[in-house]
């Protein structure tokens, strides 16, 4: 989705936590972006629960009502495929392994209310419980647009490539930055 | 397990990503760069959030 823009409400107290069937994903609205939308209303909980994604929910205390979410999956980063004379050239670099931030929305009516930003935190720290138990580099996403790729710019996300949207985190740096 | 995963679905969990963009992520994770201090505030953070 895109960032909020205007007059910055107060921020809500809310809960993250995992996507169970008692949570009411139909109440989350994101006009904006009907990818977010949609994929929280029609697919984030059979995903969920074959495991093929894992997705945390936003809730104020004492409701079930879905107002944010993210999606994480382990994911493989590798090289495209390129011509036999560059890929004799870059024969070092293989797949690195990872963890994919697939998706990342606020409903509407909470826009600009710090959720996003809280979603992120745990999102990035949840990345770092992750490769302690089973190895992973960084933490990869890509961006909406300019300005969210700009935010996470500003949290130390590096483009793969200028120009592109896909980015990464070292998990390394995240480490460092928790325990400063 | 896998054998009775669809193709397209394998792919999902793969990211296509350029030789140039490969050789800059290993270039961070093996030399990592300081945090910056958006990050380090964003994960000292803990007010907006009742718990996990």
């Amino acid at each position: 989705m895109p960032l909020a823009t205007g007059a910055r409400p107060e921020p809500i107290k809310i809960l993250i936590e995992p996507l169970d069937s008692s949570h009411d994903r139909g109440a989350f609205v994101c006009a904006s972006t009907q990818k977010i939308q949609n994929y929280i209303r029609n697919n984030a909980l059979k995903d969920h629960d074959l495991y093929k994604v894992r997705v945390y929910v936003a809730v104020r205390p004492n409701s079930k009502a879905v107002i944010g979410y993210y999606s994480l999956v382990l994911t493989a980063l590798e090289p495209a495929l390129v011509s036999e004379e560059a890929e004799n050239k870059f024969s070092r670099v293989r797949a690195v392994p990872a963890i994919y931030l697939a998706m990342l929305g606020v409903s509407d009516e909470c826009a600009g209310a710090k959720i996003g930003k809280n979603l992120t935190k745990d999102a990035i720290v949840r990345a770092i419980t992750i490769s302690e138990i089973a190895g992973a580099y960084a933490i990869a996403l890509d961006a909406l647009d300019d300005e969210v790729a700009d935010m996470y710019a500003a949290l130390g996300f590096e483009k793969f490539v200028e120009g592109e949207r896909k980015m990464f985190l070292a998990l390394a740096v995240a480490r460092a930055a928790a325990k400063s | 397990m896998a054998a009775q995963l669809k193709e397209p679905e394998h792919q999902e969990w793969s990211h296509s990503v350029s030789h140039a963009g490969l050789i800059k992520l290993k270039k961070a994770i093996e030399t990592p760069k300081q945090p910056t201090e958006a990050l380090k505030r964003l994960l000292r953070s803990d007010d907006e959030k009742a718990k996990k």
